[in-house]
């Protein structure tokens, strides 16, 4: 087990410091939240005054669903690098060492929880500065934060799986656009569930995405509940079940070559 | 350890694309030794090293390395071999050190004893000075270089090397070549090592496997494998290609010489004596009318090895890629 988190560290270290010299690409996966957040703000101001419409401010409202968006995006990226490692040899270097299978998973996820903070924090300042505030105390950051942690380990560890399935970087870049985007859009980001139709709400209710928006936005407005604990417990769920793929993809992808 | 360090017994592979890659592959490699496989293209080196490695497992036979099987026990392997594979694998955006240091910590090396060790091998393969540039920015050269490092830091017993001079420069080549010999000259290393340049074979190798479609096709140290063709090379150019069958009609009665190719405007033969050979064979080419540019005489070369149990030339085989070498004078 020490040897296991040991060599998950030292991974993890290794992908962080790929990210740390290349800010450039955190720079440009802010860039889309970013301008989001200023057009959406300005445009859908005037939303706030429907009736069923809770918040005072949209980027109140759309806060916490954006920052959940920008993690999700980045961390479905994740499985990039593992391809990156497959196409030179550093994946078979590393498999033909000692190393604990799962650290080549939990390193990376690791990184990728680590990483996508520093989008977090930069999207917190943006979100200040329009208005949004953090009403939950330190129960609200710790639920927030461990939505986000879930969601965004899911997705890198789902990543890696399909990374190691199509084993090329065309077919990873479409199924994130096919898959990762629209699941976005049929949540509670933009939206509240109450103002969208009856089937739109029914798919937002077993939408993964939707339990870390609405989790995320609970912390954030501190009101706690019943239902964040069960969304916080489904998403963990989901994220041990996405590791549990991605190993089964590690160990397919050694069968198979 | 008394016997051989590393035993493959045939081993056979074929990829789901239908490619028999391996087709009852053996062979035995001593510890402490350089052991270089020999083949062209596509004759299945890094198959072998990928499977002996435990990167993947063959369909049938068996190999043990260090003693252990390579299937059943793949960790235990794992732990005492060092592995620079065909594509180069340092990290672009890490350092140099940074390479070397997290390949080591995959084997519980801690942080003192591994930066200590990190630090004699970077020293050692020449890096020293490139330890904090990002491995990315480095040249051919060293790339190949770190990944050595990489694959020596936590000294493991055998090391494999599939193709590790390919495409770098004639210097750089001869700078690892001496790097490689000292590895198992001073550190007891065992090297595998597979190549396609006949030329490193010879150079470098104790013992050497010619492997050819999957198969091991003769196997010795480089002398033995020369010296099982007696006698020397004789390498004739001729003005213009002769008629099928002149050539052997004019040289058949003469003793001595033997294995008769002509390839175009080259003729190839073998002659216990070379020296004796020539004025013989020229003046049986001049009379049949058979004009003569120039004459070689050669002793065999892995070349000739290689023509002599595969019936192709190497070149040829290898779809000359690279300096094409062996031995040519
Ligand atoms: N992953 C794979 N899937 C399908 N066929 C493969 C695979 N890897 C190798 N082959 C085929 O198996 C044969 C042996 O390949 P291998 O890579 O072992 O040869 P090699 O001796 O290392 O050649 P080279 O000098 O080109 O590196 C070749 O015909 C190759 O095309
Ligand atoms: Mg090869």
């Amino acid at each position: 087990m020490t040897e296991l988190i040991g060599h998950s560290a030292a991974i993890a270290r290794r992908h962080l410091l790929q990210v740390a010299r290349q800010p450039w690409l955190v720079a440009i996966n802010l860039v889309q939240p970013f301008l989001w957040l200023l057009l959406f703000s300005a445009t859908f101001h005037s939303i706030t005054d429907l009736p069923g419409f809770a918040e005072e401010n949209y980027a109140q409202f759309f806060l916490p669903g954006l920052i959940v968006m920008t993690a999700l995006l980045a961390s479905s990226w994740n499985g990039l690098t593992l391809l990156g490692d497959m196409e030179r040899g550093t994946l078979d270097r590393l498999l033909a060492s000692p190393v604990r299978r799962p650290a080549l998973i939990v390193g990376p996820l690791a990184q990728q929880v680590v990483s996508g903070l520093i989008p977090t924090a930069i999207l917190l300042a943006i979100g200040y500065g329009l208005g949004a505030r953090f009403h939950g105390g330190l129960v609200g950051a710790l639920a927030a934060l461990w939505a986000l942690s879930a969601i965004s380990a899911a997705f890198a560890a789902l990543s890696h799986a399909v990374a190691m399935l199509v084993r090329r970087e065309e077919s990873l870049i479409a199924m994130v656009n096919f898959i990762v985007m629209p699941l976005s859009f049929l949540s509670t980001a933009f939206m509240p569930a109450n103002l969208v139709p009856d089937w739109v709400a029914t798919g937002v209710a077993v939408n993964p995405v939707n339990w870390a928006v609405e989790a995320c936005r609970a912390g954030f407005d501190g009101s706690l509940g019943g239902a964040v604990v069960l969304r916080l417990g489904l998403l963990t769920a989901l994220a041990v079940v996405s590791v549990v793929i991605a190993q089964h993809g590690l160990r397919r992808y050694c069968r198979t070559t | 350890m008394t016997g051989p360090i590393i035993s493959a017994r045939d081993l056979v592979k074929t990829y789901r694309s239908g490619v028999r890659a391996l087709d009852g592959l053996s062979f035995d490699v001593r510890e402490g030794t350089l052991f270089g496989l020999l083949g062209p293209n596509g004759a299945g080196k890094s198959t072998a090293v990928r499977i002996l490695s435990t990167l993947s497992r063959p369909d049938a036979g068996e190999a043990l390395v260090a003693g252990y099987d390579v299937t059943r026990t793949p960790r235990e392997v794992r732990r005492r071999i060092g592995l620079v594979g065909q594509k180069l694998s340092a990290v672009p955006t890490a350092t140099v050190r940074e390479n070397v240091m997290l390949q080591g910590r995959m084997y519980g090396l801690r942080s003192r004893e591994l930066a200590g060790r990190t630090d004699d091998v970077l020293a050692r393969l020449g890096l020293a000075e490139v330890a904090a540039v990002q491995a990315g920015t480095c040249s051919g050269g060293m790339k190949r270089r770190i990944d050595i490092a990489m694959g020596i830091v936590h000294r493991p017993r055998i090391l494999f090397l599939d193709e590790p001079t390919t495409g770098l420069d004639p210097d750089i080549r001869q700078r690892l070549w001496a790097d490689l010999a000292d590895l198992v000259r001073r550190d007891g290393l065992t090297i595998l090592l597979t190549t396609h340049y006949l030329e490193e074979a010879d150079e470098l190798a104790n013992q050497v496997a010619i492997i050819d479609r999957g198969r091991i096709v003769t196997t010795g140290s480089p002398e033995q494998l020369k010296q099982q063709l007696r006698g020397d090379t004789l390498r004739i150019e001729l003005t213009r290609a002769p008629r099928d069958g002149v050539v052997g009609d004019a040289l058949s009665g003469l003793g001595g010489v033997s294995e008769i190719t002509v390839d175009g405007t080259r003729l190839h033969a073998r002659a216990d004596d070379g020296g004796a050979a020539v004025p013989v064979v020229l003046d049986s080419l001049a009379r049949a009318g058979i004009a003569v540019v120039s004459v070689t005489v050669a002793r065999p070369s892995l070349d000739d090895v290689y023509l002599r149990h595969t019936g192709r030339r190497y070149e040829t085989a290898s779809a000359a890629v690279g300096p094409t070498i062996g031995g040519l004078p």
